[in-house]
């Protein structure tokens, strides 16, 4: 049976900030596997369900490899890189298996006295901003961004050159031109970066992917190693950031959890979990294109059309979550899928959890009565505009 | 019970250490999952099988033996 032509939307809007548009819901219900129009107009296929979703994403004839629809056109330059987010394997494996090591449990663990120390020094930055201050530019963001920068060798104070361009790649609507020119001025950022640790190699983690990469059968071009400098700057910093501040919006509107997490600090690894799984900051999915014809809950997906699998959703499957729209620090622990699924799933995540962690568990511990502090008539701005949702600022109070 | 693990498959994200850092860990080189424990405790079950089913590349099968 062909399907016929979709003028369902993709559900985009929401009602509570905090929550997925409420269509999601509905499609879960009722076509957990229907074509939509997607945000950028086309015809795709909305997955919507837990176990969908892990179909989908942990089977290799979904293509990641494909450049994004709306860039076609422009990324035609002949020194263009593709990130490897958007390989398959073997390809693939030849840039994740070079990182793999970087972020394991282990290595991780032994980045956390510095994360700790750090998250204490931003605390009293915020303080010293006093009240009415951006926990956003005072907290959410220098934590990852530093944290990124010391991992990767990259200086610091050159943070206004990367967060800007960062942020210009996230945003939703914006002109092919202005995307790309935010692209290769990254680009050419990490390139400096490439060279500059050949010349003078340090501890850091370009340094050794450089040193790794002379030794692989296939080693790694400047503007190969500059394409992994980006993914990780850009997917390390902005992501955690996002994280950081939407969960502090969250447990204030909770008392009684934040009340709960000060009294067993042991336990805000469960927490943050919860958080991951309730905010899905990836709030549009994630895509991928069928290499032949695949049936998925039912429906045959057709070689050459569009997926988005739907990590929101699939979050709060009520067939997997008991209560979907709780925040349970005791539910019993269900792997969740704010990190995706399959060969693709985060590289960093471990370095997420452990940042969100030490840096939510000490903000409650510094700040109490923390609250936040909107100045007379005005909303929290919430990042409707951006790929990775999250808060543009978040003025607080303690 | 009984653990197999696939190395070709993993892709080293480490979810399986947090579950079951008795039974799994990560090479060093290059984060890649090590067995262990082949045939762990019955205590350990939940952890393994939270560990298989978290396991974003399919490469932990629990075999009953």
């Amino acid at each position: 049976m062909s399907c016929p032509v979709s003028h369902q939307a993709m559900p985009v809007e929401r009602v509570d900030p905090l929550m997925p548009p409420p269509g999601y819901a509905q499609l879960l219900a009722e076509a957990p596997v229907t074509k939509v129009l997607d945000l950028i107009g086309l015809q795709t296929w909305l997955v919507t369900r837990y176990a969908d979703v892990r179909a989908v994403l942990g089977d290799p004839r979904f293509s990641s490899d494909f450049v994004a629809p709306e860039l076609k056109g422009l990324r035609e330059e002949e020194d263009f890189v593709k990130p490897f987010i958007r390989l398959d394997p073997p390809e693939h494996t030849r840039f994740r298996r070079a990182l793999t090591g970087e972020f394991t449990v282990r290595q991780i663990r032994l980045l956390e006295p510095g994360i700790r120390q750090l998250v204490e020094d931003q605390l009293d930055q915020l303080e010293k901003a006093g009240k009415g201050a951006d926990l956003v530019e005072h907290f959410a963001l220098p934590i990852p961004s530093l944290v990124i920068c010391q991992l990767l060798g990259v200086p610091y104070t050159d943070h206004d050159r990367f967060q800007s361009d960062s942020k210009l790649l996230l945003t939703r609507e914006l002109a092919p031109e202005d995307r790309m020119r935010a692209a290769n001025q990254l680009r050419d950022f990490m390139l400096e970066l490439v060279h500059l640790k050949r010349r003078e190699p340090d501890a850091a983690l370009m340094t050794r992917l450089i040193e790794r990469s002379a030794e692989m059968e296939q080693p790694f071009s400047d503007l190969e190693l500059a394409s992994i400098g980006m993914l990780l700057l850009v997917a390390g910093h902005e992501t955690t950031a996002n994280m950081i501040a939407l969960t502090t919006v969250a447990l204030l509107r909770q008392p009684e959890k934040i009340e709960a997490l000060r009294a067993d600090p042991g336990k805000v690894d469960a927490y943050v979990e919860e958080a991951l799984r309730l905010l899905t900051i990836v709030q549009h999915g994630v895509r991928r294109l069928a290499t032949e014809d695949i049936e998925v809950g039912g429906e045959v997906i057709r070689e050459g059309e569009w997926v988005i699998a739907s990590l929101a959703a699939g979050n709060r499957d009520p067939g997997v979550y008991p209560e979907p729209d709780e925040l349970d620090a005791d539910r019993k622990r269900v792997s969740h899928l704010s990190f995706g699924f399959g060969p693709h799933q985060c590289l960093g995540q471990q370095l997420a959890r452990v940042e969100l962690q030490i840096a939510l568990a000490a903000l409650f511990r510094r700040f109490p009565g923390l609250r936040v502090e909107l100045p007379e008539g005005e909303e929290i701005p919430y990042k409707h505009d951006m790929l990775i949702y999250g808060v543009h600022s978040l003025p607080v109070a303690w | 019970m009984r653990v197999e693990i696939d190395q070709d498959k993993c892709c080293g994200a480490g979810s399986c250490v947090l579950s079951a850092p008795e039974v799994f860990d990560q090479r060093e080189s290059d984060g890649i999952v090590v067995l262990l424990e082949e045939e762990p405790g019955d205590e350990l079950r939940d952890a393994v099988e939270e560990a298989a089913e978290r396991c974003p590349a399919a490469a932990i099968t629990v075999l009953e033996q």
